[in-house]
């Protein structure tokens, strides 16, 4: 077992840690299949308006390449397209049947798939419409089915808040997982390293014989982009492939069951969750069936995945294809007088300019107020400090804003990975992230078409 | 509270867009985010904000300047009661003091806000916290009896050339402050440097006999050559002792290295400062007296004699270090480039004290001088990291 040491890393101290209980929530009747949650698509749909869907019906495709499909969690009847922003294809809503009926695929034990022929594996996962839980680096794009990538990447732990911990989820999907890694090594000519959060020892037990590197550091260091950052040896892996190990549980669900596999465990957490804990639900759930006994308050915020990068979903909104935990957390703050001059022992930060430094393990209430106004940037070096891609986050971002995107590739613009903390931790309030993302993606549709 | 936040409710109707007093947003914007917590929500993929922001960030500074402050009002009346025979209670030396400083500080605070309020209400964009900190580092820099109205154009050119015309604070090249204090110095030298480190109370003809305005810089830069130059400061009235805490003639704050320690432990336990920036000054400064030290001969320059402590306490050595150096916006981004940046302003501020003994002192200089080489230093030394990066290009 090889051990990684990621430097520069960082946990945001905030409440709502989800406990490792797990409970089962009601479905609900309306279901729905979310485009505009995955990046980098053109999405195109396959079916219309009062159409009936199956479990596993294809719903909508990738215009760039029809091969890449998504499909149907729920067997109904579709109720309501939603199109946002100059078209967008934004939702679709279904809606539920009392019995459900599924589309049927092959199963293949493990040995099946070592003997079996690996295009036909990847065409499986197509017809599936599971290929899309890969993602290429360095755009994290869906990669292309005829590719063959130099290394597949795995992280069996999720570290950022709160998404779902390893010892849940691998204890109900042990095996699935190895049958979704025999797959992977299969697509990828053996060349799959597995990460896991360094001395879980639970994990190193029911995974033996598949684990390869134990990843050490706080947030972000088990995402996938960051293992390979560390591990990559020359140029030719940065176009290698990763995943979660909860997808890879749901690849081995569809080999173990032959069935599209809707099941998944989630995370509820965040400071105004009533009980922060793990949640067996299926894909695309409204959201407020997964949060029944919510506090009575209004101007909540429901983030869909983590609290660093997800999507603010909405209270009507739903899980997406690629989302596994729901974060609430209140609509900007109360408002303080002076905080500037408070001595601040209940604030969340990195920095040691609160007294709340004094007491750094305690987990602070946390809202979405930026906490300050816009301003320039100061050069305060913060973000730097918690880059694990050893980028300059602060030059960076300057060199993008000048336009200057030969320098911004020179400074590691594709090796970054979007873990939110330099957005995180900036006083000037810059979204960092966010201008650093968008200039990748511009990047990834010129350099991909 | 509550009446607080109703009443900026109030108000703001009349400062929001489209009615009459729109342009002037920028203070009420100043004026509610001084008062309570910001409105602002986050908008894309990161959901959570840390707590310190530019504000916070920039009071402490201004706290850690406090005992500097403080003793520079209580020290500049010393001064004046001890060469004007006056009696040295507490109460009415720091009364004198008050009188001297006090107006040098308002003004300061009142011209250069007024500049930074007329930019960021000409260019739309938000008044800066970060004045907060030039306005108070500027009069700390000045002789206690500089006129009134050359400090309003000395922080009117370090506002205004030094920081706006380049957009304001995060986007300037130079350190205001000492950019307001060079143009003060060179514009009207008579009054910054000399013997004018005194605030004097009465006339000069009835000072008491044996009244010198001298700096120790000063005393160490006339002694004659040959004789023991650390001896001659003793004599002087500059032991050690003295000089670290400081009642001796000087700009305003930067004479007690005891108070400065005070703000630069502030900084550091905020990690505010960048205690490369102040570590690599010191060794800069140490080794390049150790280097003057070790090459001087009976008929150098007495200056050459002066060994580290006596050079580290003197002058305004400290007070530069710890609080115009470790400016983030002005100094270097990569850690290394900080200890390079500081090791060279901590030499090139002695070589200055040392061999230029026609200025009072480096540190304004060798600062403002580092300030232009930052970003020289961050390229070189970024370059040397990203060559051992694997290559990441399409």
């Amino acid at each position: 077992m090889k051990k990684i040491i990621v430097k520069n890393t960082y946990n945001v101290k905030i409440k709502g840690k989800p406990s490792l209980n797990l409970k089962e929530v009601k479905d609900g009747l309306e279901f729905a299949v979310m485009p505009s949650s995955i990046s980098l698509i053109k999405p195109k749909l396959h079916v219309k308006e009062g159409d009936s869907v199956k479990i596993g019906t294809p719903i909508f495709f990738d215009k760039q390449d029809p091969r890449i499909q998504f499909c149907s969690p729920v067997s109904g009847k579709i109720k309501e397209i939603i199109y946002g922003k100059r078209r967008a294809l934004d939702a679709v809503i279904i809606t539920k049947d009392k019995v459900e009926k599924e589309e049927s695929f092959n199963t293949y034990s493990s040995k099946e798939i070592q003997k079996e022929d690996r295009n036909k594996l990847v065409e499986y996962l197509l017809s599936a419409g599971l290929w899309p839980l890969l993602q290429a680096y360095p755009f994290k794009n869906i990669p292309k089915p005829e590719d063959v990538p130099p290394a597949i990447y795995v992280t069996i732990d999720n570290d950022e808040a709160f998404m779902p911990q390893s010892e849940v989820y691998v204890k109900a999907y042990e095996e699935e997982l190895k049958l979704g890694l025999e797959l992977l090594k299969k697509i990828a000519n053996n060349n799959v390293f597995v990460g896991y959060k360094e001395g879980n020892k639970e994990i190193e037990k029911r995974l033996s014989g598949y684990l390869t590197h134990e990843l050490c550091g706080d947030y972000p260091s088990n995402n996938p982009g960051i293992f390979l950052y560390y591990n990559k040896t020359s140029s030719k892996d940065n176009k290698s492939w990763g995943i979660t190990g909860l997808n890879v549980a749901r690849l081995g669900a569809l080999c173990k069951t032959g069935k599209y596999p809707i099941e998944r465990i989630i995370t509820i957490g965040g400071p105004l969750a009533t009980s922060p804990c793990h949640i067996k639900t299926r894909e695309g759930i409204a959201l407020s069936q997964i949060d029944e006994d919510r506090k009575k308050i209004d101007n909540m915020r429901y983030v869909a995945g983590g609290l660093l990068t997800g999507r603010n979903a909405g209270q009507k909104g739903f899980l997406g294809y690629n989302e596994f935990s729901l974060n609430i957390i209140q609509e900007g703050s109360d408002p303080e007088l002076l905080t500037w001059m408070r001595g601040g022992l209940n604030k969340a930060t990195i920095s040691n300019a609160y007294l709340s430094a004094l007491i750094p393990n305690t987990p602070q209430n946390i809202t979405s107020s930026l906490n300050g106004g816009d301003r320039s940037c100061i050069a305060c070096g913060y973000c730097a400090t918690v880059c694990p891609t050893g980028i300059y986050p602060q030059l960076l971002m300057k060199s993008i804003k000048a336009g200057d995107i030969e320098e911004s590739i020179a400074l590691g613009l594709l090796d970054y990975v979007d873990a939110g903390l330099c957005t995180y931790v900036c006083p000037s309030k810059i979204d960092i992230d966010h201008i650093i993302s968008e200039a990748k993606q511009k990047l990834a549709r010129e350099a991909l078409s | 509270m509550k009446l607080v936040i109703s009443l900026l409710k109030k108000q703001e109707a009349l400062f929001a867009k489209g009615s009459k007093l729109e342009r002037f947003y920028p203070l009420f914007e100043a004026l509610e985010s001084f008062l309570v917590s910001t409105k602002l929500v986050t908008k894309n993929q990161t959901h959570i904000r840390d707590a310190i922001d530019t504000k916070r960030y920039m009071i402490i500074v201004v706290l850690a300047l406090i005992p500097c402050t403080l003793f520079g009002i209580y020290n500049a009346g010393y001064q004046a009661h001890l060469a004007a025979g006056w009696n040295l209670d507490f109460i009415s030396v720091f009364l004198t003091g008050a009188r001297y400083v006090v107006p040098i500080i308002l003004v300061s605070y009142t011209i250069g806000g007024l500049w930074e309020t007329l930019f960021a209400v000409v260019r739309k964009h938000e008044i800066n916290e970060g004045f907060l900190v030039t306005g108070l580092l500027f009069p700390l820099t000045c002789p206690p009896n500089l006129p009134l109205w050359q400090v309003a154009l000395g922080i009117t050119f370090g506002v205004v050339i030094g920081k706006e015309v380049f957009g304001g604070t995060g986007r300037n090249f130079l350190n205001p402050a000492l950019t307001a204090r060079a143009f003060v110095f060179f514009t009207y030298p008579v009054q910054i440097s000399g013997e004018v480190w005194t605030a004097l109370p009465v006339a000069k003809e009835k000072l008491i006999d044996g009244y010198s305005g001298a700096t120790a810089l000063a005393v160490a830069a006339q002694t004659s050559i040959g004789s023991n130059v650390m001896n001659t400061l003793k004599e002087a009235g500059f032991t050690l002792y003295k000089l670290f805490f400081g009642l001796i003639p000087g700009s305003i704050g930067e004479t007690s290295v005891f108070c400065v320690l005070l703000g630069a432990g502030l900084l550091l336990l905020t990690k505010i400062g960048s205690w490369r920036i102040m570590l690599g000054s010191l060794i800069g400064a140490i080794g390049t007296v150790l280097l003057f030290n070790l090459c001087s001969g009976p008929d150098s320059l007495p200056f050459y004699h002066i060994g580290p402590f006596w050079q580290i306490y003197m002058g305004s050595f400290a007070f530069a270090t710890v609080f115009m150096a470790t400016d983030p916006v002005s100094a270097p981004d990569l850690e290394e480039s900080k200890w390079v940046y500081g090791l060279l302003i901590g030499s090139m501020g002695m070589i200055i004290r040392v061999v230029n003994p026609a200025y009072p002192e480096g540190w304004m200089l060798a600062i403002l001088l580092m300030n232009v080489f930052a970003p020289l230093i961050d390229h070189i030394i970024l370059q040397r990291k990203l060559k051992k990066r694997i290559p990441n290009v399409i």
